[in-house]
């Protein structure tokens, strides 16, 4: 069953001579790992922003959940969870603060001015959610005080907390280390497979698209293949020749960074 | 055994609306105290304008005329002092869009009027904050009860510019958004 549909959607900036969009259609079925690929100004970002209400369409049909994004944006809103480019955390309230917020507006529960008087239910959420990527001790820390690895694993917590249909990843690891990259992807595809999310991912790395389930690659503001990844694969030219397999540079710089966590943590101990 | 409480969300539109008005408005409020500065300058300043500037006007211009100005400093300077915080509430907004906070806010499923009303009402939280310190340091430098009757400014007179400062600031907000 198809969660995203998009079909004939075309937009075009006032004033500009062609459109950003011309016509795409694709669907994402519900649950799947979705990657919308495409260089820079292809229209990725344009078709997102479509796809979550924040801008309107020229022309075609594009439906979340069931419900239409011109006409139903407030019930696709609550059908969605998004994470930006840029995060769009408040750097001066505390990790917690910023969860609460967002909570709060997503009608999960009434607004209290401390954590210890938010319902029961909202704090063993949240303290869950921390544990599960590791940023319990740094909850009640202000955002300005987090890495920026800290910061994208809070949004991903943040949106999470209203367990939404669709989650709309833009670009979710720019910036961020090899480390937190991975520990980060490790994350999402945990929560992905615990609470059926389906994903919907823009990205660079094209590499993290590479477990997806279905790939749609965009090019001038047309889509040029939209398939599986090995379906996608099949159509490059295949050199049959046996070739050792080599460790990646980036597989050795995790490994070291591993490993000397490892050791500090050890020397602590002792 | 006892149930675990699971997080579920609210389905009454009222109230979620009237949360998020609560919300936005908290969060001004929280930000309002976490930087100890705004509140401070909100109370030097008075202090400086009203002691320093104003007893000086008040000197000058008493001994010549006759006439006391501590009065009209008061109300003046409750009118800068609103407007100055009806400008820094303006100016987060447009720290808001630059830290892209205003996306969470725009991409969440409530009413657009609830956001702006929340945001109107914790900038009217610190206008009053700011209003506060004002009146205790004018009250307190004014030589005669500055509402006194004989040939000054009525109460609903020395208010009404605040007042039109706070709702001309709330309609900005609107034109910002």
């Amino acid at each position: 069953m198809a969660v995203i549909e998009v079909c004939d959607l075309v937009k075009q900036y006032k004033g500009a001579k062609t459109p950003s969009v011309d016509g795409i259609s694709f669907t994402v079925d519900k649950g799947d790992f979705f990657a919308f690929l495409g260089p820079n100004g292809a229209g990725k970002t344009t078709t997102i922003s479509i796809l979550t209400t924040t801008l309107a369409k020229t022309s075609g049909e594009v439906r979340i959940a069931g419900f239409d994004v011109g006409r139903q944006a407030r019930h696709v809103r609550e059908k969605i969870g998004i994470i930006f480019q840029k995060p769009s955390l408040d750097p001066q309230l505390t990790a917690e603060e910023n969860i609460r917020f967002h909570a709060c507006l997503y009608g999960m529960c009434g607004y209290r001015p401390t954590f210890k008087l938010m319902p029961t239910a909202y704090r063993n959420k949240v303290m869950e959610l921390a544990e599960l990527v590791g940023i319990e001790d740094a909850l009640f820390k202000p955002i300005k005080k987090l890495s920026g690895g800290m910061q994208r694993k809070l949004e991903i917590i943040r949106s999470l907390i209203h367990t939404p249909e669709v989650l709309f990843l833009d670009e979710p690891t720019q910036g961020l280390d090899a480390v937190s990259r991975r520990s980060l992807w490790d994350y999402i595809n945990e929560t992905r497979k615990a609470l059926g999310t389906t994903v919907f991912l823009t990205t660079h790395y094209i590499d993290e698209a590479e477990s997806v389930d279905k790939v749609c690659i965009i090019n001038q503001g047309s889509i040029v293949a939209c398939c599986a990844p090995d379906e996608l694969r099949r159509t490059v030219d295949f050199d049959p020749t046996p070739r050792v397999c080599l460790p990646s540079l980036e597989d050795a710089y995790v490994r070291f960074l591993g490993k000397a966590a490892a050791q500090a943590k050890e020397g602590d101990a002792a | 055994m006892t149930e675990k409480p699971v997080l579920v969300r609210k389905d009454s539109r009222t109230f979620r609306e009237l949360n998020t008005v609560v919300t936005v408005m908290a969060r001004d409020i929280t930000l309002l105290f976490k930087s100890p500065g705004t509140l401070v300058i909100s109370l030097a300043m008075p202090l400086v304008m009203m002691g320093m500037i104003g007893g000086n006007l008040m000197q000058n211009m008493a001994g010549g005329l006759g006439f006391d100005f501590g009065g009209f400093m008061l109300v003046g300077m409750l009118v800068n002092m609103l407007f100055m915080m009806v400008s820094m509430n303006m100016t987060s907004l447009v720290d808001d869009h630059e830290i892209d906070f205003n996306q969470e806010m725009l991409v969440s499923p409530v009413s657009r009027y609830s956001l702006v009303i929340g945001k109107i009402l914790g900038a009217t939280f610190g206008a009053i904050v700011s209003m506060a310190g004002t009146l205790i340091v004018g009250l307190s430098l004014a030589p005669a009860p500055p509402f006194a009757p004989q040939g000054r400014p009525c109460v609903r007179s020395r208010l009404c510019p605040p007042a039109r400062v706070r709702l001309g600031g709330g309609s900005g907000t609107f034109f910002v958004k």
